[in-house]
């Protein structure tokens, strides 16, 4: 059980996370989503101990990880930041950490059998390949048999086998009862294997709760109209959600069809479509944000 | 903490970079004891004296720079291959990292410090007998610098560590250190020498011995060394307090 509490952190000017607070409960896989430099990886790095908060707490079945007795058998970790060093061998970054951390170095080529690299153990890391590194690292949280996987971005460098394997993988050791927080800046990754979504942009969140409550499709009015602008006063002004769909229309959730054709009939907003469609709000919510970033 | 320092060793014990250093070292310091003896006739200096059994002794240490830059790798190597956010979250407490780096580095400067003399004795013994001249490990003295020479090497090497936790930055922590034993050093001696004596490379040509004056006493030049490698980790470690990995 991971649960993050009013976290805030500043870097010099710029507001990396603002009053950050969820949790990710044991037993479910916790899909935290949001676009590049979101405040997801400062997040997770205020939770691993890496960075401190200016406000706020971070704590690990109740504890914050510096005060873990053991924290390599408690969180498994895996960071896009973090680097192998190029010259030493995957089993040999594995025995350092199982050295560290007490863990028995049986342990190693467990892990290493486990996410498929026995043949490759022996070679410098420097030659792999981006999906084998992933799988270093990986092996490297797996190590200590932890009860809580934290995970920044798993799915970067992964091809699509690797990507369903992983899927699987956090699948499973969900159903062990333990828990998982993985980050990530593609909906597609998370959707369909996250309990609970978390959704983080600009440094706060803006939406949480379970995946298929966040996803669950519904009846949207679809709009296109030469006068956006005037179009969206009008939406404010009526209470309505407008979202753009990423193809020069508007979508609208909180009315209906008829509704909206009256309304731009009365304020004089010439519509050039309107019609219906089962949107996603999360989606169009989702496709939003990483506009913005964009 | 036994786990850690273990763990330090087996990093260091996985890469190329430190045989690297340890050959270096040890050439480095045969070739400066062997050059020393072959010039001795135009540098007056007498070969079977204990002056000069001190002076060509005591350059076994000169390749103990390159422990002074294995000691800096082995805590600034962290940032450089961006290892260190691993390492912090297998021990979350940053002090006992940066501690045991500064243990490891001394162990294993002391011992590289070890070879590089043995590597120089065995060389300056040649050398003296191309010269016709009698070498002799029979004075305590020699015995003396030769153990100053392996100390000077440990304590580079915790010196190093120590000052790579504090910097994070090998490239700078390295060029600092060049710069300073080889320039900075110098100037302040020549302004000041009652100060010059205190500081680091004066420190080290105490420790072995080395026939000059104004220098400090082989034990307060020992004391002085490693109180800077420990003011310097003391530092990095209420630095890293406020630090995020």
């Amino acid at each position: 059980m991971i649960e993050i509490t009013n976290l805030t952190k500043r870097f010099g000017a710029v507001q990396a996370v603002t009053d950050v607070s969820f949790a990710a409960p044991a037993g479910q896989v916790t899909g935290f989503l949001g676009p590049n430099g979101a405040g997801k990886t400062t997040t997770l790095r205020i939770l691993l101990g890496l960075a401190r908060p200016d406000e706020g707490t971070a704590v690990i079945d109740g504890k914050r990880y510096v005060d873990l007795p053991s924290p390599r058998r408690t969180v498994g970790a895996v960071f896009d930041q973090a680097g192998l060093h190029p010259g030493r061998s995957a089993r040999n970054h594995l025995r350092v950490i199982a050295r560290a951390a007490g863990i028995s170095p049986g342990r190693v080529d467990k892990v290493l059998e486990f996410v498929d690299l026995t043949r490759a153990a022996g070679r410098r890391v420097g030659g792999f390949s981006h999906g084998m590194r992933q799988r270093v690292a990986l092996a490297g949280a797996l190590l200590g048999d932890p009860a809580v996987l934290v995970l920044d971005e798993p799915a970067t460098g992964l091809d699509p086998a690797g990507m369903a394997w992983l899927r699987e993988l956090l699948r499973q050791w969900a159903a062990q009862g333990r828990t998982v927080l993985f980050s990530s800046h593609a909906l597609a990754e998370v959707e369909t294997v996250a309990d609970r979504l978390v959704i983080i942009n600009r440094g706060r969140i803006v939406r949480q709760g379970r995946t298929s409550e966040l996803t669950a499709t519904e009846q949207g009015v679809l709009v296109r109209t030469a006068d956006r602008t005037r179009f969206g006063e009008i939406a404010a002004r009526e209470g309505w959600q407008v979202n753009g769909d990423g193809d020069g229309r508007l979508v609208i959730h909180g009315t209906d069809p008829v509704e909206v054709g009256r309304v731009a009939a009365r304020e004089g907003v010439a519509l050039t479509e309107l019609s219906t469609a089962a949107t996603r709000r999360l989606e169009d919510l989702f496709l939003e944000l990483t506009r913005a970033e964009a | 903490m036994t786990n850690l320092v273990a763990a330090e060793a087996l990093k260091l014990r996985t890469t190329r970079t430190v045989w690297a250093l340890l050959a270096a070292s040890m050439a480095v310091s045969a070739l400066a004891v062997a050059s020393a003896v072959i010039v001795s006739a135009d540098t007056d200096l007498d070969l079977e004296t204990d002056r000069g059994m001190r002076s060509v002794l005591g350059l076994s240490a000169t390749g103990a720079i390159f422990v002074l830059v294995l000691g800096i790798i082995v805590s600034a190597g962290e940032y450089r291959q961006r290892t260190a956010v691993d390492t912090f979250l297998t021990t979350p407490r940053r002090w006992r990292v940066i501690t045991a780096k500064l243990g490891i580095a001394a162990t294993t400067g002391a011992i590289f410090g070890a070879l590089a003399v043995a590597v120089s004795v065995a060389t300056a013994a040649g050398a003296y007998r191309l010269e016709d001249v009698t070498f002799g490990l029979n004075s305590s003295d020699a015995w003396a610098t030769l153990a100053g020479a392996v100390l000077y090497a440990a304590l580079f090497a915790a010196m190093g560590a120590a000052t790579g936790s504090l910097v994070r930055n090998q490239v700078a922590a390295i060029t600092g250190w060049l710069a300073w034993l080889a320039i900075v050093e110098h100037i302040a001696v020549g302004f000041a020498p009652d100060i010059g004596r205190w500081l680091p490379a004066a420190a080290g040509q105490a420790l072995v011995r080395t026939p000059a004056e104004d220098l400090l006493s082989p034990l307060t030049a020992a004391v002085v060394l490693a109180g800077y490698a420990v003011a310097i980790m003391a530092a990095a470690i209420v630095i890293e307090r406020y630090r995020d990995a």
